[in-house]
């Protein structure tokens, strides 16, 4: 027994009683459960525990994530943007090119120069980015655009001068010559594959490879602008101009949209103009055809 | 002298330190345990008690004042929860304040209080259980701080709110009546031993 079995000093009967306090230190204890000592100690205990601190790797943690998150954004909106501009460079030099294009038939040759700004096929253009172009380069550049070229190509060297290098207004003393009518009605959008043809020097870019490649271009700016950034980041064409070769692959790996004429009722649309004598339409329409149909093979009736 | 030492413990417990109360705890709890049990008969109702009696110490801490012994302060604490619940059960309670009255039938003859209900033959100690069971509670609680928490007279008196006097005869009466229950045991014995 642990308890206390002396009573107090004010008890005159202290021995009168000691029987009965011998008696009662006999009772035995009476032993608290462990579940209230449980208890009452984590009450207390908990009483004075300080609040919980929060982790110290929390803080930086947070922020360093918080860091990472916002440079993220940042940089996926600059990406946007840039896009942005480059599609936006694209149809302005369109749009610059366009009423040119009404002249007609230049429209199957675009020149893209190094910098990735689409130009018409227009020689003018193309003598004024290169001082020592001829006269007759010019003469017969006018020819195209007034549809009398067959096919031209003119290729711009890839390190023209800037200042050379449209993607600029035009001048208004070297009228662009180029585009399409309505077949190849999109040279704006032409600008994606002919900039990553230029990037691997000089491109020349027929009409019909424009308009396919506009297709591809529209196809892939819709898609650019309904589809979330990560989604915009693979799209192909314009998307990157820095990656003018995925662009260019993505743009020409789109289906082209159906030839104009089906081979039969195109051969017989040449043999009428060789027959009319526009024998230089006919040559020009022949190699579009071969060109669109490289593998078609006409068949000849047995004999 | 454990009085500072009480005091000195419930301080440290107050500026945060844990371990003060752990030994605090562990000096006071076996006597307020067996006072609370003894005192309703009921260790489950005890047991809620010794809860909350430890519950209130722990928020009182910060206004503790060691005015007092903290043995006194504890068992103050519990018997007010105590008589606190036996309010909450519509239990009167009007004798906690009220003087005790002699029980002389008593006093004067131990046998006279139902000799019957302390079968015969039992122990000592089982016979002074009974007894202490039967004792009028303003009796056993002063019998209670007095003999098992080991408070003086006026510290049972400031607990139970009555005079020094007052908790003194409490005390006195309840021992009588002890000594009467054991007696009535010693007188049971022989017989019983005859009659085997």
């Amino acid at each position: 027994m642990n308890r206390r079995i002396e009573p107090a000093h004010e008890d005159e009967s202290r021995g009168q009683y000691a029987d009965v306090r011998r008696a009662y230190a006999e009772l035995g204890d009476e032993p608290v459960p462990p579940v209230l000592d449980a208890r009452v100690l984590d009450r207390a205990r908990a009483a004075v525990r300080p609040a919980r601190a929060r982790p110290r790797w929390l803080v930086p943690a947070s922020l360093a994530a918080s860091v990472v998150l916002a440079v993220g954004v940042a940089l996926d909106v600059r990406r946007e943007a840039h896009d942005e501009r480059a599609v936006e460079s694209a149809v302005v030099s369109s749009e610059v090119a366009a009423p040119d294009a009404a002249v007609g038939a230049a429209a199957d040759l675009a020149v893209v120069d190094a910098n990735g700004d689409v130009r018409d096929a227009d020689a003018a253009s193309a003598a004024a980015a290169a001082p020592g172009a001829s006269a007759a380069k010019q003469r017969a550049a006018r020819e195209r655009a007034t549809g009398n070229a067959s096919e031209a190509r003119v290729s711009v060297p890839a390190d023209l001068p800037a200042a050379a290098a449209p993607g600029l207004p035009p001048r208004p003393s070297e009228p662009f010559v180029a585009a399409p009518p309505a077949e190849a009605a999109a040279p704006a959008v032409a600008a994606a594959p002919a900039r990553a043809a230029a990037t691997d020097g000089a491109a020349v870019i027929t009409g019909e490879q424009s308009a396919r490649a506009a297709t591809a271009h529209e196809s892939a700016v819709v898609q650019r602008r309904a589809t979330p950034p990560v989604a915009a980041a693979t799209a192909p064409a314009l998307s990157r101009s820095e990656s003018a070769d995925a662009a260019g692959t993505a743009a020409l790996a789109t289906p082209a949209p159906p030839p104009p004429l089906a081979p039969e009722d195109w051969l017989a649309k040449i043999e009428a103009l060789r027959r009319a004598g526009r024998t230089a339409e006919a040559d020009a329409e022949l190699a579009r055809f071969v060109r669109t149909y490289p593998d078609y093979l006409p068949v000849v009736a047995p004999r | 002298m454990d009085e500072p030492e009480d005091a000195e413990l419930m301080r440290r417990y107050a500026a945060g330190d844990a371990r003060a109360f752990e030994r605090l705890y562990a000096r006071h709890r076996g006597a307020l345990h067996r006072f609370l049990v003894r005192q309703t008969r009921d260790p489950e109702f005890a047991g809620d008690l010794f809860q909350e009696t430890w519950s209130k110490v722990i928020a009182y801490r910060d206004r503790y004042e060691s005015r007092a012994r903290f043995r006194t302060f504890l068992f103050h604490v519990a018997r007010n929860c105590w008589l606190d619940a036996l309010r909450a059960r519509g239990r009167d309670v009007t004798w906690a304040a009220a003087t005790i009255e002699l029980d002389d039938a008593v006093l004067a003859d131990p046998r006279a209080r139902g000799p019957e209900s302390l079968a015969a033959g039992a122990a000592a100690a089982e016979r002074l259980r009974l007894a202490l069971a039967e004792l009028p509670e303003p009796q056993r609680e002063a019998f209670l701080l007095h003999e098992d928490a080991g408070l003086t007279i006026d510290e049972v008196a400031n607990v139970t709110g009555v005079g020094a006097e007052t908790a003194k005869s409490r005390v006195r009466y309840a021992l009588a009546k002890l000594r009467a229950a054991l007696a009535d045991q010693r007188d049971a014995l022989p017989e019983h031993g005859a009659t085997a």
